[in-house]
């Protein structure tokens, strides 16, 4: 089911210095910081971390949704039933040291905010580009838990309503609304849930996971917003259709599930994360098929591979993955895609994840997550250097006079 | 020495409750008159030490302190798809709901875990778990504030069932002699050898009961 990395990759090999020798068989070891971020402002709350980035001063940018309170006492600030709290503006960018930069975006600013906004991504010119996904609101899905009601009774509830987000938001990175790509609203043709980007400075394109209801790369013109092509799982023409629930005994999916990452790597090769088919697919920047690995493919939901993010080397030996099922990062060596360890598990204290999202890295190697739905915050795994795992998953990093 | 560690933490409590208003008062700009000299603390975001065998909490609805400084906590476990090892397949490799009641020793690690429906039928388990104390022998208190929680649970240390205080499944009255009324906390008056029932969410009232028969008092 894998392939070698052909090409660009395996030339890199070659010229690996003595230093690199040094590290055979270690990988990056890290511990969660607890205190980073810096608290909000009382009495400001994060709504779910839906996407998560590092610009190139080091500053770290999320967004966020404002859907998913607890309305009986949550927000009572907003609901006048007590003092605490308020959800944020959907963007939030902090400094290195975790105190926050800055806020902006969301709802009734004038431009088309996403119902459910999903991806944020620097450009090379320092723009923010934020995708949505596909909502629904209403209907049967009610909040999970309640209050120790049961029975209830009464009468059905509503259909629900999907709402897919089909247009592309720019902005400055003070937020202000430089461009809109495709609009919202739009069934199929438009964009279907743009979950991640990536950029290619030097051939001025876009690299579009899209997404939820489309089923596809896509490559835009960096300038004008543009389709300039786009591409399905193994190179294949995208179709949209609704592969139904994942099956791990049947055949490999010809098509992608879901698309929620399109990672561009310095050697030239887009990573793409096929949610729902519990794969990573690595394509040349025409679209051309190199190779896949499977992660965790028992894995049911909406599967194992949510995002990744490179190691800041050169090179780009690791590739993070985020695991929203298994609630995990998955450590993998990039050329070969194979497995090496893995930390977090599930739970909301200090290392552990509830609806792990989104993953990035910053120049130092520092790893950063955020969990979307009840989960709710942004993380900061502190880079301790290389050395040996021997755990497949090293569960909760908590610093070492803390174990 | 029970009781007065039960004291201490209520007034504890209270001074926590006053700093929260402190801290309001501070936050919307209102001057103190005077400086106040009160308990002063810092989180500790590493305590408890985390779970074994990929269990996650829910809702945490009740803490208590033993003599010996062990913490117990009672939850409400987690479904659908937090606890997507729990399902039938499995939908991922975590995460699994944890026992109710778990037990810390004050360095954060599990001792115990334990609770939930009994096998054999002797007892009913709350149908929303609300709230626990612990006696001065080590047994742990329950109660619940669900539909048909209208009794109080008893456990050894290590979980093993004692007694029901009260007939489940009964309809909310204050008055009644019989049975209570969703229960939502439990602390004890070990001198006068007496437990008080905050009941609760459907009655309305404190109940005193006797902690050997279980009879309720006043």
């Amino acid at each position: 089911m894998r392939r070698i990395v052909q090409g660009a990759a395996a030339t890199l090999m070659v010229g690996l210095s003595a230093a690199c020798a040094d590290n055979e068989g270690q990988v990056p070891t890290f511990e969660v910081d607890a205190f980073w971020p810096m608290p909000l402002e009382y009495p400001n709350i994060l709504g779910p971390v839906s996407g998560v980035t590092v610009a190139p001063d080091g500053n770290v940018l999320i967004v966020t949704r404002q859907d998913g309170f607890n309305g009986g006492n949550e927000i009572n600030s907003v609901t006048g039933t007590g003092t605490c709290c308020t959800p944020t503006r959907a963007v939030l960018e902090y400094a290195p040291d975790g105190s926050l930069v800055r806020e902006w975006g969301g709802p009734d600013q004038g431009y088309d905010w996403p119902e459910r906004p999903h991806a944020i991504a620097v450009d090379p010119e320092g723009n923010i580009w934020i995708g949505g996904g596909v909502a629904t609101v209403g209907g049967g899905r009610g909040g999970r838990g309640g209050r120790g009601g049961r029975g209830g009774g009464g009468a059905p509830p509503p259909p629900p309503t999907v709402t897919v987000d089909s247009q592309i938001l720019k902005f400055s990175r003070d937020g202000e609304h430089l461009m809109t790509i495709g609009e919202s609203g739009q069934g199929a043709g438009g964009f279907g849930g743009a979950a991640g980007f990536s950029f290619d400075e030097a051939a001025n394109e876009v690299f579009v996971a899209d997404g939820y209801a489309s089923r596809r790369v896509v490559v835009l013109d960096m300038s004008t917003g543009e389709v300039k092509r786009s591409w399905g799982a193994y190179g294949n023409a995208p179709d949209d259709s609704d592969l139904g629930s994942y099956d791990p005994a049947a055949p490999a999916a010809q098509q992608f599930r879901t698309v929620t990452c399109a990672e561009l790597s310095n050697d030239g090769l887009v990573y793409v994360c096929d949610r729902g088919n519990n794969r990573i697919q690595v394509f040349q920047t025409d679209g051309t098929f190199v190779t896949e690995a499977v992660l965790a493919p028992a894995t049911l939901g909406s599967g194992s591979v949510s995002d990744i993010a490179f190691s800041p080397d050169r090179r780009q030996r690791f590739l993070y993955v985020a695991d929203g099922m298994n609630e995990r990062v998955s450590i993998l060596d990039r050329e070969t895609l194979e497995f090496q360890t893995s930390f977090g598990v599930g739970g909301r204290y200090p290392g552990h994840f509830r609806e792990l999202g989104a993953v990035a890295v910053d120049a130092e190697g520092n790893v950063y997550t955020t969990e979307n739905g009840q989960g709710r915050r942004i993380q900061k795994f502190v880079n301790l250097g290389m050395g040996l795992i021997t755990a497949e998953h090293q569960g909760a990093l908590y610093p070492a006079a803390s174990r | 020495m029970n009781r007065k560690r039960n004291l201490i933490i209520g007034g504890s409590l209270v001074v926590a409750i006053a700093l929260l208003g402190v801290g309001q008062a501070t936050l919307e700009g209102v001057a103190l008159s005077q400086t106040v000299r009160a308990p002063i603390f810092e989180v500790d975001p590493y305590w408890p030490k985390p779970l074994p065998n990929g269990w996650v909490y829910g809702t945490v609805i009740g803490v208590t302190i033993d003599a010996q400084d062990h913490v117990y906590i009672v939850h409400r476990g987690v479904a659908g798809a937090e606890a997507a090892a729990d399902q039938d397949p499995p939908l991922a490799e975590c995460c699994s709901s944890a026992p109710p009641i778990l037990e810390f020793d004050p360095e954060g690690n599990l001792v115990r875990a334990w609770g939930g429906p009994s096998e054999t039928g002797e007892y009913v388990w709350p149908s929303s778990n609300h709230g626990l104390g612990v006696d001065q022998m080590g047994n742990i208190w329950i109660g619940g504030n669900g539909p048909g929680d209208s009794h109080v649970l008893k456990f050894s240390q290590e979980g093993e069932y004692l007694e029901t205080y009260g007939e489940p499944e009964q309809d909310p009255n204050s008055r009644a002699m019989n049975h209570f009324g969703r229960v939502a906390d439990i602390e004890f008056d070990f001198d006068a050898n007496e437990a008080y029932f905050a009941d609760g969410y459907a009655n309305k009232s404190v109940a005193v009961v006797d902690m050997e028969s279980g009879e309720i008092k006043r």
